[in-house]
């Protein structure tokens, strides 16, 4: 054995002639680039004299795929160990590579790694891992309360979005929702009393639009008599209390059947017979004097508003014309024209 | 780094990431209860509303079919608020109940038309009008459909009084569809 070669300080540098040196190529023998150490250690004991459980061994990857492999007998290492030293690698690498291999890093080959690592540097490593394990389990619960606190808090958002929906319950529903109702499992839940009642309002309150738009004989009726030819004697149904004086003469104006005498010239006598109103049509049978008061009548209900006058029937009686007036809603007449 | 510690390395770092993985878990569970909620609180809160709404409001249609009896209530209850003699009152019968069939909501709600007859006579026109009107004001569900006045035939032919015909429907919810 050749006498050792210390370097100052804890990394100890031996001369290369101290190690078995070896060439490997996993994937010549069939295993992958980056094969593991126990791999490397039965290629790298295929050149050694002892077997490789009796050696040291550290491995250094060229870029060509190539394996650069440094040993030294476990027996050898320990004597050679004086417990000073981080360190333990080749001062520089044999001949026999140099030549081989454009460049080699010696520092790479340090032995004392493992069962030889030193004391030091096991403790280094020791602690650095706990000051890894202590920051990430830190970090952990760090994460852990600021994940929960805002759970938390999610959980007291939804608590108030429950009371508030509770609290419109209440005003919806009235007297007869308690608070008990909500979680009691006989009672129906308040999001289904709350559904079967706006359904119910919808249907009864708030129905479609051919549902809504029923025609109303009243207005119609209204509208009729409100054309009548005397302003005073329109028909005010939508006031709030209807004055009986102004509705007394309003079909008939004047004592029919005697005589037809008029106060004032544009004083226009009818004996209404018949006012009929149904959905589609109007209808209106008066006796006038004349037939040309006939005209007059027609002329001012024609203005009725929504209804279209056909052309009056005009029929002479014994003392007076029978006047048949049919209105038809306008909707229907235009209905008519276009087919 | 040997396997040995490399496996512990690994187990610590698991064992690390559980709490805050659970945790987070349990705040993305708690976070879609949160928005679920606050979807159903806008939507009572818009139903809850409408309800308010529809309550204040009148019924446009009846929520079932109305008994002949209650018709006959309802027409000399107006009829003496009107101040009409209940003599006046000839009859009420009822006319046809049919379906009616709508544009929209077809399938869904079916809606039926109730009619009823209701004869008057000897009434002048500002009691035909006053019926008319408390009738509007006692009920909007029920509503004229059709009027005749005819001249009442009386021994004095200045009677300014017709006797009345006019046919009230209601419209009223049927039960829905299969």
């Amino acid at each position: 054995m050749i006498a050792s070669s210390s370097d100052p300080g804890h990394h100890r540098r031996l001369p290369p002639d101290r190690f078995f040196w070896g060439v490997l190529r996993p994937v010549t023998a069939g295993l992958r680039k980056k094969p593991t150490i126990e791999q490397l250690g039965y290629l790298f004991e295929q050149v050694l004299p002892v077997p490789i459980d009796e050696v040291q061994a550290a491995y250094h990857r060229q870029s060509d795929g190539r394996w650069i492999a440094c040993g030294m007998k476990r027996s050898e290492l320990a004597d050679e160990l004086t417990g000073t030293e981080v360190t333990l690698t080749p001062s520089h690498a044999p001949a026999f590579l140099t030549d081989m291999l454009d460049e080699l890093r010696t520092d790479d080959l340090n032995l004392l790694t493992e069962d030889f690592e030193p004391a030091p540097v096991r403790t280094w490593n020791r602690r650095c891992t706990m000051a890894a394990a202590g920051l990430v389990a830190l970090l952990s619960s760090g994460l852990t309360s600021y994940l929960y606190l805002q759970e938390r808090a999610a959980s007291s958002e939804m608590s108030q979005v429950y009371a508030l929906q509770m609290k419109v319950f209440e005003q919806a529903l009235g007297h007869g929702f308690h608070r008990s109702d909500a979680t009691s499992a006989q009672g129906q839940p308040p999001e289904l009393r709350l559904l079967a009642e706006l359904r119910q309002l919808r249907r009864t309150r708030q129905p479609n639009r051919d549902v809504i738009n029923q025609p109303d004989a009243a207005e119609h009726l209204v509208r009729l008599l409100g054309m009548w030819p005397s302003p005073d004697e329109a028909l005010h149904l939508a006031d709030e209390s209807p004055p009986a004086g102004t509705l007394r003469t309003t079909v008939a104006s004047a004592d029919p059947g005697v005589n037809w005498e008029r106060n004032a010239e544009d004083m226009l006598y009818v004996r209404t017979e018949v006012i009929s109103i149904t959905p589609q049509s109007m209808n209106v049978r008066a006796l006038i004097p004349t037939a040309n008061d006939a005209e007059r009548l027609a002329a001012a209900l024609r203005a009725t508003p929504g209804w279209m006058l056909s052309q009056p029937q005009i029929s002479s009686t014994r003392d007076a014309v029978q006047a048949s007036l049919r209105f038809t809603l306008e909707a229907i007449s235009a209905e008519d024209e276009s087919s | 780094m040997n396997l040995q510690r490399l496996i512990t390395v690994a187990g610590l770092g698991l064992l690390f990431l559980i709490p805050p993985i659970w945790s987070w878990s349990r705040l993305v569970g708690t976070e879609q209860q949160l928005q679920a909620a606050h979807a159903t609180y806008e939507l009572t809160r818009r139903d809850a509303s409408e309800v308010l709404q529809l309550r204040a409001a009148h019924d446009r249609v009846a929520d079932r079919k109305r008994p002949e009896d209650h018709v006959l209530a309802h027409v000399n209850r107006v009829l003496a608020e009107a101040g009409i003699p209940s003599r006046s009152l000839q009859g009420v019968r009822p006319e046809a109940d049919i379906a009616l069939t709508t544009s929209a909501d077809a399938g869904r709600t079916q809606y039926r038309r109730q009619s009823v007859n209701i004869s008057l006579q000897r009434l002048t026109l500002p009691e035909i009008g006053a019926f008319l009107l408390r009738w509007r004001e006692d009920d909007a569900v029920w509503t004229p459909r059709r009027i005749e006045l005819t001249k009442h035939r009386s021994r004095t032919d200045d009677d300014d009084r017709y006797d009345a015909t006019i046919v009230i429907s209601a419209i009223y919810v049927a039960e829905p569809r299969p």
